[in-house]
């Protein structure tokens, strides 16, 4: 049941016909008008156009949970921490089969920019220490990626990224604005992200994402 | 407990996506340009000279139509202006054809390809217009017109 539910879950990673929007800009067909058809006759059926291929606007908002070793601090060493976070991705492709009604929008393979914020990272505390009993948490960073994808769910990232918390506050966990850059792959539900920031040094995220791809299309 | 609202939340977001998923096909169509008339069989007479018309080919680069010319004695003639106008004003200019000898009862079939920005047209909105053939006569000038609109039942059939 667990497995048909995630295979089901990366079918619908590739993008759904219910969530594409086709615009109408640019809806003729494509058809040479300067030679003639092999016979003139006045029969009102006309020649069928040739499909000119689309042009793709993939949008996909997406969550992603995932264990690594972050920015979290625990009696002054580096430890686990689990990143919950949220991003956007946005893709554009082009295909010269615009398809029909129930066709895949999305883009099969393209460019785009991901736009991502680690809401919080949740510390794997040490419980053998009474005194750091509890889960410290901290925000996690801001994101801006340039993004190129595969087959839909195959993508590598690279970009920004900027922990944007002023200051130190509470037990000094949260150190501070803190920027660096960031890489990231992904292959359907599992993405492994890695960073280096200025202030924590090395970062490393490995788990799940999913996306709720929706895509508009217009002819080109 | 955790595994079992971890399973429950993926199940309704496969649910939700699948939502989206169900859909039949429905192959490609586009807007295309035809002759407006009322009874397309009907020939247009100007002096000697009849003519039918019917847009066979309609796309981003523009129409084409078929000119049906027909005559019922000698009829020297020359199309000396062949151009759309469209509803907004705007006129795509095409090569005026040759009209061939029309001898006696005579029967011929031109092409007419009229170029312009089919892409254009269409986003700007303008569904209507006129075909307009102008001839000259040696007698004098008479212009047929077949009004034409572009036909759309909508981006998938």
């Amino acid at each position: 049941m667990r497995r048909a539910l995630l295979a089901a879950a990366i079918v619908a990673l590739a993008g759904c016909p219910g969530l594409k929007r086709h615009s109408l800009r640019n809806a003729p067909g494509k058809l040479d008008i300067q030679v003639p058809p092999a016979r003139l006759t006045m029969d009102p059926q006309q020649d069928i156009p040739e499909d000119p291929g689309v042009n793709q606007l993939g949008i996909a908002p997406g969550l992603s949970v995932m264990p690594g070793i972050g920015r979290m601090y625990g009696d002054g060493n580096r430890e686990g921490s689990l990143e919950l976070g949220v991003k956007v991705h946005v893709a554009f492709g082009e295909s010269a089969d615009s398809g029909g009604k129930g066709a895949l929008g999305f883009p099969r393979d393209g460019w785009g920019a991901t736009l991502g914020w680690g809401i919080a990272q949740f510390g794997f505390s040490d419980t053998s220490f009474p005194e750091e009993a509890g889960t410290p948490t901290v925000m996690g960073p801001i994101t801006l990626e340039a993004t190129r994808h595969w087959f839909y769910m195959l993508n590598v990232s690279g970009g920004l990224v900027i922990y944007p918390t002023p200051g130190a506050v509470g037990d000094g966990s949260e150190r501070g604005v803190d920027a660096g850059g960031q890489l990231s792959a992904g292959a359907g539900p599992f993405a492994i992200k890695m960073r280096y920031v200025q202030d924590s040094g090395f970062e490393i995220f490995g788990g799940y994402q999913l996306y709720l791809p929706a895509a508009l299309t217009w002819s080109r | 407990m955790l595994a079992r609202i971890a399973l429950l939340a993926l199940a309704v977001a496969v649910v939700t996506v699948g939502a989206g998923c169900v859909d039949r096909m429905h192959p490609r169509q586009y807007p295309r340009w035809v002759v407006g008339v009322n009874d397309p069989a009907e020939i247009q007479w100007r002096r000697c000279l009849g003519m039918r018309s019917v847009v066979k080919r309609s796309g981003k680069a523009g129409l084409g139509a078929v000119l049906e010319v027909r005559s019922r004695h000698d009829c020297p003639g020359t199309v000396t202006r062949a151009e759309l106008v469209f509803d907004d004003g705007a006129r795509a200019a095409a090569t005026p054809p040759a009209l061939p000898a029309m001898r006696g009862r005579s029967l011929h079939y031109l092409w007419l390809p009229v170029p312009f920005d089919g892409d254009a047209v269409w986003n700007a909105g303008v569904r209507r217009g006129r075909l307009e053939l102008e001839v000259r006569f040696p007698d004098g000038t008479e212009v047929f017109t077949w009004p034409v609109f572009q036909a759309f039942e909508g981006p998938w059939r």
